[in-house]
């Protein structure tokens, strides 16, 4: 593909893997917004829950939320962001992709990967966290794919005819490096059958793990990346330099730094130690300015362009998606400080931030690269670029979709601020709740939910007009694949030894290292020597920033060998992005455990409640049922005592939640009785007049899996839950024995069964001792069995004379005050 | 201004760098003294919090906030409470029962949570019938204010062994008002 004359060669790109990228990503954009366009009337209107039946379970929101936010964020942005790396690296690198093979396992191995989920979810086959929920053969699948792209990328990188890394190709290589830390630590499970696993981690290390990896999939598979291709594509359109290359250096190494340690502010005044609460808060408010300065570096590089903002759609697009970037990432500091929090977290103005981001940023900014890449990827015969199909509907496709998010975000945040205001209200004296029942709120927020469906809507079929606008610039115009005469670079100037040297042992990294080491000290030392660590972090800090007043030269032509050097640099990354994780992760596994929690432990669930529990994840109530009172009035008043650590230190996965679209459930426990939750589940409608909670029919028909108990429970002693030994014998007794008992219960309060159940089931035809048998083995037994459990737990003695814990600084403030 | 393509001192203006990469350009320019100053804000303000956090002891942990401030709150609902009971005998709540403002009052309080288990006409379901003439926990308006208030007592087997929830969560006032809903709907309630 290259053919040289003298030092210069001639290198056709393999454009074949873009255009490959740019219609998958086209295709699953539809596909994940439909989904998304489905749930979201599923709230106003249950009945979407199963098309007409009394419940489909294939379809219920539970189910399909994951498929919606999976397909969302790895289809569509996947596929555009590989689209979008493909094109831009072999164009910065002058070189074309390193192995055209890898680059076809690479598309065909992540379409592998989006078919599965798209089987998997509906079937109910979940891993149970958000964002993480594909089954494990599913994930070593995509670790496989992405390595791929990694191997092919770097090769790239080294193939390249370039000296220089541009500042796109560093936000590439932090997104490779990055995801692929967060997506293995994430994943660590242990399988109990082909298509289940237990996280590795429980409790509270789960949850911590969890939105490490939740936050920093925002980060780096929703931004990065992105930015890395506003970086390219934005000064190509707009013909414009970039605005500031000293910005892009400061904010690209900030974002890379300080975004992975913000991840603790999803979990904030939740039982997570408040250490990494404080963390997750004040890293949020210092990522604020770093995330501006990649909106500035994109707004800015406009300046002197701002004509084509009339006439142009692709900088339309990139305009807004850049402004809807700037605008998210400064709520998003604002909502991670922790009395905002309390409004924003389990509410919708959460869902109305994370979609400002990806129809805003994320949509946005592949509109506007679709819109630019379609003319040159199929061009005219003579291999010009072509003309875009119709500019008149890619206006429209801009309109419809920027009055869709704003219909969108604007009702997110009228229903969640609302409902957080009805929430905590009191009556006049203070003494109780005004709005007693969670439904109240749920009732008063539902014409907001149809507005959210009307945005959606609108947006959705600005995306379907994009799709037919680049399907008829394709038919018009003929595949073509970029050329490119490259004069070959001299040996010397590519990734010189020396660069190593001269990238590790100098004053930056030198003081960059010392002071992050200090300031970690700060975090951990007990009182004064911690101060002390603080003292000698700003002083180094101090004269890092005399040495780069005085060596001001020397340091920029360090900063330019580290761009020629994408070894070196590649490392640099690994540690920046590395240590935020591994300094809040690695203390909380080793402290907060099942064998060290104080105050309460968790009581061990039954075969039969943990059967149930996998239920509870299978159908996805974790997507509107939170498992965690924060320790706020407005969560203690409405459900009782604060969770502590203990109360969920063995749930693998934890069942903390994001969103309660429905009440609390973490002391729903013996609250009410069995057929309260029978007929519940059943018809939620029969029991909460106005529920939108979906119907459950199938649980009754189903019959729970007991067999795999024996397995699950052996996998659970091999993480440390201290589950007695126990034979499969006893596992398969106590599940029986269990669910007849609530069975039998349930028979006596004459249940109703309905008419569409088995034949031989019907009362009557059949004896009562018979129906109990029956009912035993159905799924809603094991699940009313779990709902019933949870929150039970053991109260611990607390040692108030215990002296500070070095991996725990909680313990440097006053000692805690006893449960009372 | 300078014109960035000869211009090399970046104090006098934009810089316009020499290399380019497929064609793009990048100027260098100082940081916006603003966009500075917040990053520095952000970065003093977490030291200073971090400090009042960890090294002054100025703000107390969150638990002890919340469980000082909800026992303030259980406080004064313990005093509601008690200056309720002193002036609620069976003699007020039958009185309610005849005054159709608060029944009103409390039928909307039945309809919300009471219906479900009790059925829309009292006559029972998941939860016993209010209807019958006897009353598992006693006629009197009264036991059934405490039964409502508080649950089924702890050692009760329940009905077809299903229990019910204290209700607690409603205040004395509203559980008062759906007795005596409950009152006027079954005559056998009475002093």
């Amino acid at each position: 593909m290259k053919t040289q004359t003298g030092n210069t060669v001639t290198i056709e790109y393999d454009d074949s893997i873009v255009r490959l990228f740019l219609l998958a990503s086209l295709i699953t954009s539809v596909v994940a917004m439909l989904v998304g366009v489905i749930i979201s009337s599923q709230l106003h209107t249950w009945q979407m829950n199963g098309l007409g039946t009394a419940g489909l379970e294939w379809i219920t929101f539970g189910r399909l939320r994951p498929l919606h936010t999976n397909a969302a964020i790895f289809a569509f942005v996947g596929n555009m962001m590989f689209a979008g790396v493909y094109y831009s690296t072999q164009r910065l690198c002058k070189a074309r992709m390193a192995n055209d093979v890898l680059s076809r396992i690479n598309f065909w191995g992540w379409q592998t990967v989006i078919l599965g989920a798209i089987i998997t979810l509906p079937l109910g086959l979940t891993r149970g966290k958000e964002y993480a929920e594909l089954i494990w053969p599913i994930n070593i699948l995509v670790v496989l794919v992405w390595v791929v792209f990694a191997v092919n990328f770097f090769w790239t990188l080294h193939k390249r005819n370039e000296p220089h890394l541009y500042v796109a190709l560093w936000f590439y290589i932090a997104t490779i490096i990055t995801v692929a830390m967060l997506y293995i630590v994430n994943h660590l499970s242990l399988p109990t059958s082909l298509t289940h696993s237990y996280p590795i981690f429980g409790g509270v290390q789960d949850a911590l793990v969890q939105w490490w990896y939740g936050h920093n999939a925002v980060a780096f598979f929703l931004t990065t990346p992105i930015l890395g291709i506003m970086y390219y594509f934005m000064p190509k359109a707009a013909g414009r330099p970039v605005y500031s290359y000293r910005l892009s250096i400061i904010h690209f190494w900030a974002l890379v730094f300080i975004y992975i340690w913000a991840g603790p502010h999803h979990l904030l005044n939740t039982a997570l130690p408040q250490w990494l609460q404080m963390l997750g808060m004040l890293f949020s408010l210092m990522l604020w300015a770093p995330s501006w300065g990649g909106m500035l570096n994109g707004l800015l590089t406009l300046r002197g362009a701002w004509d084509k903002l009339r006439t142009d759609p692709v900088i339309k697009f990139f305009a807004a998606g850049v402004t809807f970037y700037g605008m998210a990432t400064f709520e998003g500091p604002l909502m991670a400080i922790r009395s905002v929090n309390e409004i924003s977290h389990y509410t919708d103005w959460t869902i109305g931030h994370v979609h400002s981001g990806t129809l805003g940023w994320n949509g946005f900014m592949a509109a506007g690269m679709f819109y630019w890449m379609a003319p040159r990827l199929w061009g005219k015969k003579d291999g010009s670029p072509s003309k875009l199909w119709s500019t008149a509907m890619a206006n429209t496709h801009f309109w419809l979709g920027t009055v869709g998010i704003l219909l969108y975000i604007g009702s997110m945040w009228a229903s969640g601020i609302l409902q957080a205001l009805m929430l905590s209200a009191t009556n006049e004296a203070g003494t109780q709740l005004k709005y007693t029942d969670f439904l109240e709120t749920v009732q008063s927020i539902l014409p907001m939910l149809w507005f959210r469906t009307a945005g959606g809507l609108l947006y959705l079929t600005g995306f379907i007009l994009c799709a037919i606008n680049i399907f008829m610039t394709i038919k018009n115009g003929k595949a073509v694949n970029g050329t490119k005469e490259v004069v070959l670079p001299e040996a010397d100037e590519m990734d010189t030894k020396a660069g190593w040297k001269a990238v590790f042992r100098n004053d930056p990294v030198t003081y960059s290292f010392w002071v992050i080491v200090f300031l970690t000290l700060w975090i951990f030392l007990p009182s004064y020597a911690d101060v002390a660590a603080l003292a000698i972090a700003l002083g180094l800090a101090a004269q890092a920033c005399w040495l780069f007043k005085k060596r001001h030269q020397e340091w920029s032509n360090l900063y330019e060998t580290l761009e020629k050097n994408w070894v070196p640099f590649t490392l640099l990354v690994v540690v920046a992005a590395g240590l935020g994780g591994a300094i809040q992760i690695i203390p909380t596994v080793l402290a907060n455990k099942g064998a060290t929690v104080e105050e309460r432990v968790q009581k061990l669930y039954t075969p039969l409640e943990l059967a149930g529990r996998d239920i509870y994840i299978t159908e996805g109530c974790y997507n509107c049922h939170s498992q965690m009172i924060r320790t706020l009035e407005t969560d203690v008043r409405r459900y009782g005592d604060w969770s502590r650590i203990g109360e969920s230190i063995y749930n693998h996965p934890f069942q903390w939640g994001s969103k309660r679209t429905g009440p609390d459930l973490a002391r729903e426990g013996g609250l009410r009785p069995d057929k309260w939750h029978y007929d519940h589940m059943l018809d939620p409608r029969a029991i909460s007049e106005g529920s939108i909670m979906p119907a459950y029919p199938w649980l009754l028909k189903k019959e729970t899996d007991i067999d795999a108990l024996p397995s699950k429970i052996g996998a659970l002693r091999d993480l440390g839950v201290p589950y007695p030994a126990l034979n499969k014998h006893e596992i398969l007794d106590s599940a029986q024995h269990q669910a007849l008992k609530i069975a039998k219960g349930l028979v006596a309060s004459n249940i109703t069964l309905p008419e569409d159940l088995d034949e031989s089931f019907t009362a009557g035809s059949i004896s009562e001792n018979e129906l109990v048998q029956k009912l035993a083995q159905r799924e809603i037994i094991a699940l009313i069995a779990y709902l019933q459990k949870i929150g039970a737990h053991i109260d611990l003695e607390v040692d108030e004379s215990a002296a500070p814990k070095l991996l725990n600084p909680d313990t440097k403030q006053q000692p805690r005050v006893a449960n009372q | 201004m300078t014109d960035p393509r000869t211009n090399k001192d970046i104090n006098k203006g934009p810089v316009l760098r020499e290399h380019t990469f497929d064609g793009i350009e990048e100027y260098d320019q100082k940081l916006p003294n603003w966009w500075l100053f917040t990053f520095y804000i952000a970065i003093v303000l977490y030291i200073v919090y971090w400090l009042l956090m960890y090294s002054t002891g100025l703000i107390k942990p969150d638990s002890q906030v919340i469980d000082e401030h909800m026992a303030k709150i259980e406080q004064v609902q313990k005093a509601e409470l008690e200056a309720m009971l002193a002036n609620l005998d069976d003699q007020t709540l039958i009185t309610w029962s005849q005054n159709g403002g608060i029944l009103a009052e409390g039928e909307e309080i039945y309809k919300a949570n009471c219906l479900a288990c009790h059925g829309a006409g009292l006559e029972g379901g998941i939860g016993r019938p209010l209807n019958a003439d006897k009353l598992h926990y006693g006629n009197k308006p009264m036991e059934l204010f405490n039964i409502v208030l508080n649950g089924s007592p702890a050692d009760a087997v329940g009905y077809n062994g299903q229990k019910m929830q204290a209700w607690k969560q409603l205040g004395p006032d509203k559980v008062a008002k759906v007795v005596a809903f409950v009152a006027s709907k079954n005559d056998n309630i009475k002093e």
